[in-house]
């Protein structure tokens, strides 16, 4: 059990990578559209239209973002509910990854959705 | 040790599920139930009486605080060209299409809300933000809704329209039957208008009964159909026309209720909250019995190693 539980920090590792630079140019430029709904609206954005009120605004958010969840989740109950030590090791990086996935689920839901006011009403 | 254990496991998952029981009964939405008035309201459109003079457009701005312009402006019959939507600015519009009996005489259909008996947008929207009044319309309500545009995708007759050129508390924008001249005691807008008399209003089986009396003394003037008595379910609006319905644009729906499944299916999973429940049920006990399993496996375990 003690070995398994072992943190130690990660040393000598660059941060910005080629696959972490260019993740970062998308990120950007997805901030730049992020300003722009912000400015002119949903629709301007997205081409969404009466017609086609959900796009693959829809698809991202949920099948990516909850998917993503989904798999921490399901390594969360492998390690603490089915008690499969071996998984352990993984289950914290598992959880903060779904944990994430959830995060931007939301934070593409309220890009969305544009009406904030009853958003109150929700018991959190 | 392990008998308190237990205990304290069996008590702690039966509060649980008396917890979630609890909280389904009262916050989990039931059924709705149909209360719908036997005399509810419904209006029939017999579009070979409808002249095409777009004055229910005008009406229609008007009622509901849309810049409608001078109504003269309104007999421009060059509108007719392109088949135009309801819009969130214009929330009924007219299409003109050809008459293959009358050469001369154009049909004309005026598009909105349906005001279905079983709506869609209410069964799909998920902070109940549309409501079915018991006299038959559809409304909506802004201080629910938080712009998600399910009820967009869910209408069948895709007429709930989204201001996507606001970025902050954009509404959701279609025919309420004017919810507030009805209040009011009168007439909804385009109804009063109407110079020809081509919109009635009144109880759906009074309707029903003039459409088919209708029917019955032109045979010759109409396509003996009323669409909207059984469509979704039945509609609020239903029509006449001397054409086939699909000619005119209308799309070709069954007899059924659209949210009929889903909403059964929705009620049947989260019915008193006894399916989560029975899902932490099995997780926890899962849970117990790997961790007593553990245990005991590392109690042998220490016991070899002595």
């Amino acid at each position: 059990m003690e070995t398994i539980h072992n943190p130690a920090q990660i040393k000598n590792v660059t941060f910005f990578t080629p696959g972490v630079i260019i993740l970062s140019i998308i990120a950007l430029n997805g901030l730049v559209f992020l300003f722009g709904r912000f400015i002119f609206g949903i629709g301007a954005v997205t081409n969404l239209n009466n017609f086609y009120p959900w796009g693959l605004w829809i698809g991202v958010d949920v099948a990516a973002g909850v998917a993503l969840a989904a798999g921490g989740f399901t390594s969360a109950a492998l390690g603490h509910v089915m008690h499969r030590e071996k998984y352990h090791a993984i289950v914290r990086p598992a959880l903060l990854t779904a944990m994430l996935g959830y995060t931007f689920v939301a934070i593409g839901v309220f890009t969305d959705i544009g009406r904030f006011a009853p958003l109150n009403y929700v018991e959190w | 040790m392990l008998n308190s254990n237990r205990r304290q496991f069996l008590k702690i998952s039966a509060g649980l599920t008396a917890g979630m029981t609890v909280m389904g009964n009262t916050e989990v939405k039931a059924n709705p139930e149909n209360i719908l008035s036997p005399d509810r309201f419904g209006v029939l459109v017999d579009t070979t009486v409808c002249v095409g003079c777009r004055n229910c457009e005008w009406a229609c701005k008007n009622a509901h605080g849309h810049e409608a312009g001078d109504i003269d402006t309104y007999k421009d019959r060059s509108v007719f060209l392109k088949k135009r939507r309801p819009q969130s600015h214009s929330l009924t519009v007219v299409n003109e299409f050809k008459n293959t009996k009358f050469r001369s005489l154009p049909i004309d259909v005026k598009v909105q809300c349906m005001h279905c008996d079983r709506p869609a947008c209410v069964s799909a929207c998920i902070v109940g933000a549309f409501s079915k009044h018991k006299d038959g319309r559809v409304i909506w309500d802004g201080d629910k809704c938080i712009g998600c545009r399910y009820c967009m995708v869910a209408c069948p007759f895709q007429i709930p329209t989204f201001e996507y050129e606001k970025t902050i508390q954009p509404d959701i924008c279609k025919c309420d039957l004017c919810n507030d001249r009805q209040e009011k005691g009168l007439l909804p807008a385009c109804i009063d208008i109407c110079p020809v008399e081509a919109l009635t209003f009144g109880p759906r089986t009074d309707l029903i009964k003039i459409a088919r009396e209708r029917i019955k003394r032109n045979p010759d003037s109409y396509n003996n159909y009323i669409y909207g008595e059984n469509e979704v379910g039945g509609t609020g609006w239903m029509y006449l026309s001397n054409k086939k319905f699909e000619e005119l644009d209308f799309p070709k729906l069954h007899d059924k209720p659209a949210p009929g499944v889903s909403e059964a299916i929705q009620h049947g999973i989260f019915a008193y909250f006894v399916p989560p429940a029975m899902l932490y049920a099995l997780l926890g006990s899962m849970m117990w019995i790997t961790k007593n399993r553990q245990s005991k496996e590392m109690e042998a375990e220490d016991g070899n190693n002595s």
